[in-house]
């Protein structure tokens, strides 16, 4: 069918010009006619005449392109509005990115702070040791020349002159001369002390029963005279510094040897109180001097005595050097006193199989 | 040239040292001829000679503390051991120090034997009259 009599037919002359573009076509050609213009389409495959007038034609096109304009604002500002968004977005993540990128840079600085403290202070640990290892070399070298010359020149008087002094005079070069051989012991167990908490450590298996017999045997042999009984219990093995742990043993044994000096039956016993979990509990009794509770807390700190250098000798680092060997291998020390009836010395170490928490304590320094 | 002329060299700066330790040796009647250095760069002149003495008898004996000035007693020891015409010369190193790094050194040098010379007197006086008999009148050197 003529498509301009079907148009026509239907009166559809004034058909929306949006008609066409819905159906996809374009007008094909435009014929002039008075002011009617014909339009023929391509609809299909099939060609369509349309015949307008020309007012029809302007206000068709001028609504298309008004709505074209409409469509296009509309999306622009869609679209300006999903740039606006997309902007904020980004400002926002950028923000974000630098706020996380200055706290990656604070996190950097702060560690390279923290790195570089950890080496200062490790160097100024470093130095520190070094002036305490310098100072107990000087002490060594140099306090101990004097003292030399005190006690030998009083002595060399004493024995060049002596005839031609009186008692008293005599009396006064014995008192200089033990006052310098006090000292020289003083310095010595001071240097001992300090040697305690600065040599590193090597832990090992210790085989508790054979050091505490031996210690003890050598301790009897140096005292032939007394007659001392010891009850060595079983000891369940530890770990730890074997020169160090041997010096626990001296000290404590050595202290028992010598407070029980007065008793007429001398009673030394060691054993193990307790050995469950990763610390093994020693301990050290004797039934001599003892010592009043109320000073347990001056027993271990360095040159505290309990008793005068005329009951016991001594310079009170025994047990200084005892508890910081405990400390140094992570275990604590105590001990429980009444007067002239003994004390017993508690210690714990590190039960053997320990070595994590042996090598944790061991750079630990007191 | 007789070697054994000098027959102790004692190494040491402190007078007083030196002098307790020359009474010792008195008191028990060793006669030998001490001669006293009070630095380690004299003791060196001493036993390598120097521009007058280019080749000084060798001490029998050299007793040498470790603290000493000028060149210190470890620095003399490794002088001493190091040099073919000095090495066999027992060197007997008299110290105050009980240090565990001395000692090490000292051995490693090559020292013959190591005292620590004690405070008291009459320990030190013994250990200087024994030191005496032992390097003195028991030990021998080869006579040069």
């Amino acid at each position: 069918m003529n498509a301009y009599k079907f148009f026509r037919k239907f009166e559809l002359r004034r058909v929306p010009p949006a008609f066409f573009l819905i159906v996809g076509s374009m007008p094909l050609a435009a014929q002039p006619a008075s002011n009617m213009r014909v339009l023929t389409f391509n609809l299909f495959g099939k060609t369509a005449r349309l015949q307008l007038s020309v007012g029809t034609l302007g206000l068709a096109v001028i609504l298309m392109l008004t709505l074209l304009f409409l469509l296009a604002a509309v999306l622009a500002v869609f679209a300006r509005r999903r740039a606006k968004e997309a902007e904020a977005a980004n400002r926002k993540l950028n923000a974000e990115i630098e706020v996380r990128k200055r706290a990656e840079e604070e996190i950097r600085t702060l560690n390279a702070d923290l790195e570089r403290r950890v080496a200062e202070r490790t160097a100024q640990l470093g130095d520190a040791n070094k002036q305490l290892e310098a100072f107990s070399y000087s002490v060594a070298h140099d306090l101990k020349a004097p003292l030399r010359a005190v006690s030998g020149f009083s002595n060399a008087l004493m024995e060049d002159y002596g005839s031609r002094l009186d008692g008293e005079a005599r009396q006064y070069l014995h008192s200089i001369a033990r006052g310098a051989k006090t000292m020289g012991k003083l310095i010595d167990d001071l240097l001992a002390f300090s040697r305690q908490g600065l040599k590193e450590m090597e832990p090992s298996r210790i085989d508790m029963d054979e050091m505490a017999k031996s210690v003890f045997e050598e301790l009897r042999r140096a005292a032939p005279e007394r007659k001392l009984e010891c009850r060595l219990r079983s000891l369940p093995s530890a770990r730890g510094d074997r020169a160090m742990v041997r010096q626990i043993w001296v000290n404590l044994l050595s202290n028992a040897i010598k407070f029980t000096e007065p008793k007429d039956y001398p009673v030394i016993e060691a054993g193990c109180a307790e050995s469950s979990g990763n610390q093994n509990i020693y301990y050290v009794k004797d039934n001599g001097a003892g010592f009043d509770m109320s000073y347990a807390d001056k027993l271990f700190g360095i040159f505290q005595r309990l008793h005068s250098g005329k009951d016991f000798e001594g310079t009170g680092v025994g047990l200084a050097i005892v508890r910081r060997i405990v400390q140094r291998h992570g275990g604590r020390i105590w001990a429980e006193g009444r007067v002239n009836e003994g004390a017993t010395f508690h210690f714990t170490l590190p039960a053997e199989g320990e070595e994590h928490e042996l090598s944790r304590t061991g750079s630990a320094s007191c | 040239m007789n070697c054994r002329e000098l027959e102790v060299l004692l190494v040491e700066d402190n007078p007083d040292d030196a002098a307790l330790t020359l009474r010792s040796l008195k008191k028990h009647n060793f006669l030998n001829t001490i001669h006293v250095v009070s630095d380690g760069a004299a003791a060196l002149e001493r036993v390598f000679g120097d521009a007058d003495t280019p080749e000084p008898p060798l001490p029998r004996v050299i007793f040498l503390d470790l603290k000493l000035p000028k060149i210190n007693g470890l620095e003399v020891l490794r002088k001493l051991k190091s040099d073919e015409r000095t090495r066999s010369i027992p060197v007997v190193v008299l110290t105050s120090s009980m240090e565990h790094q001395d000692m090490e050194e000292c051995y490693r040098l090559g020292v013959n034997s190591y005292i620590v010379k004690p405070v008291e007197f009459d320990n030190f006086a013994r250990s200087i009259a024994e030191l005496g008999l032992y390097w003195l009148v028991l030990n021998k050197v080869p006579e040069g």
